[in-house]
């Protein structure tokens, strides 16, 4: 772990990744990093490879060629389950919509991430516990404190992806990864949103990864790196 | 435990189907362990018709015919036994009691009887409960009759009533209606042959025949009642006896005995072997039954897996977040699984606890229907077996939709756009 400390948060050399179902495609990326507490966004139009990247960086998909590393840890040396619990200990995930299971309650979702993630549980039961550490995050994304209870399914769009960031925040996972979460948000609540969301991430000294095809974000952030600078998409 | 309970909030959150799903299943179990309870019902009931009986003689004939005439009277004897023969194998010493049986006479589509009173002592059926009587008593003057429960409550008969009986098993017999019988005695129910039948003496049943030759009346020769009274009637011949020996020991023996018996030929058989054969001939029917239940029981089944994999389109989403959160695919096909096997369990509870309701409700209808008692107990070791083999075809239901999830999960990854 004290290697991994001193890792880039990403670091992805000669990764070339063909879509099994449109083998006649390749997505190819030279090198491509992200140190450690950046706040790093990806700018590029949807279809442009960005869900496959997002796929690759938390292993869920796995390039055929290259290596990428994650945290100093080559997700290519772990195998599937393996690289399950990786993803569950080390990465926080918001999507754009429909983060939440709907019919569960706003706290169960929040904690569910943990199931998978023992390490993350222990931190969490070690910060406060469960429950507090939840009703903390809610509360300092701006949602009630009652609102734990409730089901998710009975929440506003604003307040389900608040409540995504809670769950991608808790237990202090390293990264964040933020697969366009404002989109669905009107720009009054965008601002509030990512105010938000930047604070818990300085807090927890995570490391932010977010995509987004919105270029007024980009003031918010330590990077900006256009989608077409670091990944090439051909046809074989 | 948050993934258990989230899993049971998804099936609330689609209560309708899981609800029907469940029904189906439940269906399915009553309508399985109904048939299998009704099945061994009806083997425990026949058998429970002959518990007392050791060894049951006939002239020479199969065994299951025999059986089948004397003590369920179902078909006819094919011939009779001389009184001769009868007294001298009664007498043999293991013989403990003897209840002589002389078929062939009718009333109104039931059996006539006639026997001894001994019928009323020895036979036993259920777990060895003996004949009791709702009314009455024993035939005891020679135009006395005995009528079984249903004969008494079916044609409204009681104590004292007049009848008159037919000649031959059908219900429009020529009539003895010159000689009529007066109800004697009412047996209680007892859900065996008896409650069917009407039980005169020996004697009355060579009575009603005196003016009879091979089958009709002798013209002009008509013997009052009270002369009939005075004459000695031996009875020449039965139709079989039912036999209790003094000890079980000596059965094969004296199978063996009538077997051989020189003076003309006879058949002796142990009704429980009897019931085995005929049981091996209606297994056929019982099979088929058993299979059509199987049968509604894999449709069932394969409605489960419709089921769940009809909602794999809608929780394509749920399983994506999952995966994203860390859960390996596995875990997703486990909970897919897990999903069918708490369905089946839920409807093999719930259509376990309604047949049961069912059986107790029906039971005294179906006894009294059919004459098939069918005792209200725990599941036997058979029961026990079915419906594990319908939690194995649960679990089965649920690798489809849990193979298809992984498939999927693997597929999609976490990048699900919904």
């Amino acid at each position: 772990m004290e290697a991994h400390a001193l890792a880039d948060a990403v670091n992805l050399r000669g990764v070339e990744y063909r879509w099994n179902t449109r083998n006649s495609f390749t997505l190819s990326i030279g090198t491509f990093q992200v140190p450690r507490g950046e706040r790093l966004l990806l700018l590029g139009p949807s279809g442009s490879g960005k869900s496959t990247l997002l796929s690759l960086l938390t292993g869920i998909a796995s390039a055929q060629a290259g290596s990428v590393e994650i945290l100093g840890q080559p997700l290519n040396e772990l195998h599937g389950s393996g690289r399950d619990r990786f993803r569950a200990e080390h990465f926080g995930i918001i999507f754009q919509m429909f983060n939440l299971l709907p019919y569960g309650a706003v706290i169960d979702n929040v904690l569910l991430p943990l199931n998978f993630a023992p390490a993350r549980r222990a931190r969490t039961v070690g910060a406060g516990g469960l429950e507090s550490e939840a009703r903390r995050l809610l509360t300092s994304l701006g949602l009630p404190g009652d609102i734990g209870r409730q089901k998710a399914a009975t929440l506003s769009v604003g307040q389900q992806q608040r409540v995504a960031a809670a769950r991608a925040l808790i237990g202090s996972p390293e990264i964040i990864v933020a697969d366009e979460p404002t989109s669905a948000l009107d720009d009054n609540r965008q601002q509030d949103f990512l105010d938000l969301l930047f604070d818990q991430v300085d807090a927890s000294g995570a490391t932010l990864i977010m995509v987004s095809h919105d270029r007024r974000l980009a003031q918010h952030f330590t990077r900006v790196v256009e989608f077409a600078d670091i990944l090439t998409v051909s046809k074989n | 435990m948050i993934i258990a309970r989230l899993a049971l909030q998804s099936l609330r959150n689609r209560w309708i189907t899981v609800l029907l799903t469940i029904l189906a299943i439940s269906v399915s179990v009553m309508l399985l362990l109904g048939v299998e309870k009704v099945r061994s019902g009806a083997r425990d009931s026949f058998a429970g018709t002959v518990s007392g009986a050791d060894v049951i003689i006939g002239a020479r004939s199969g065994g299951m015919q025999l059986l089948l005439y004397s003590v369920f009277r179902i078909g006819n004897a094919t011939n009779n036994v001389t009184w001769r023969s009868y007294e001298d194998i009664v007498s043999r010493k293991e013989v403990a009691w003897a209840i002589p049986l002389s078929l062939g006479d009718s009333h109104r589509g039931y059996r006539v009887i006639g026997t001894t009173t001994d019928y009323f002592e020895h036979l036993k059926y259920r777990r060895g409960q003996t004949l009791k009587f709702a009314a009455g008593g024993p035939f005891d003057d020679l135009f006395d009759v005995v009528l079984g429960s249903e004969v008494a409550s079916r044609l409204g008969y009681s104590l004292g009533d007049q009848i008159t009986l037919a000649h031959g098993a059908g219900s429009i017999g020529s009539q003895h209606d010159d000689l009529p019988f007066r109800v004697s005695g009412i047996l209680a129910r007892t859900g065996t042959p008896a409650d069917k039948s009407l039980h005169v003496s020996l004697k009355a049943i060579e009575a009603i025949h005196v003016d009879w030759r091979s089958g009709s009346r002798i013209p002009g020769q008509v013997t009052s009642a009270d002369r009939l009274r005075q004459m000695s009637l031996p009875p020449s011949a039965i139709t079989a006896a039912i036999i209790g020996l003094k000890s079980r020991l000596q059965v094969i023996s004296f199978q063996r005995a009538v077997n051989e018996y020189r003076a003309e030929p006879l058949s002796a058989v142990l009704p429980g072997l009897a019931l085995q054969e005929m049981w091996a001939l209606v297994g056929t029917a019982e099979t088929a039954l058993l299979g059509v239940s199987a049968m509604v029981v894999v449709t069932s089944m394969l409605g489960l897996s419709a089921m769940i994999l009809s909602t794999l389109n809608e929780r394509r989403r749920e399983i994506a977040i999952l995966r994203s959160l860390g859960a390996r695919p596995r875990t997703i096909a486990a909970l897919l699984v897990g999903e069918a096997t708490l369905l089946t369990l839920a409807g093999i509870a719930i259509g376990t606890a309604a047949l049961y309701a069912v059986l107790m409700v029906a039971r005294p209808l179906i006894d009294r229907q059919f004459g098939i008692d069918i005792v209200i107990q725990l599941p036997s070791t058979t029961d026990a077996m079915l419906l594990l083999a319908i939690l194995v075809g649960g679990i089965l239901a649920g690798l489809l939709p849990a193979y298809n999830a992984y498939r999927t999960s693997l597929a999609d990854g976490m990048m699900v756009r919904t």
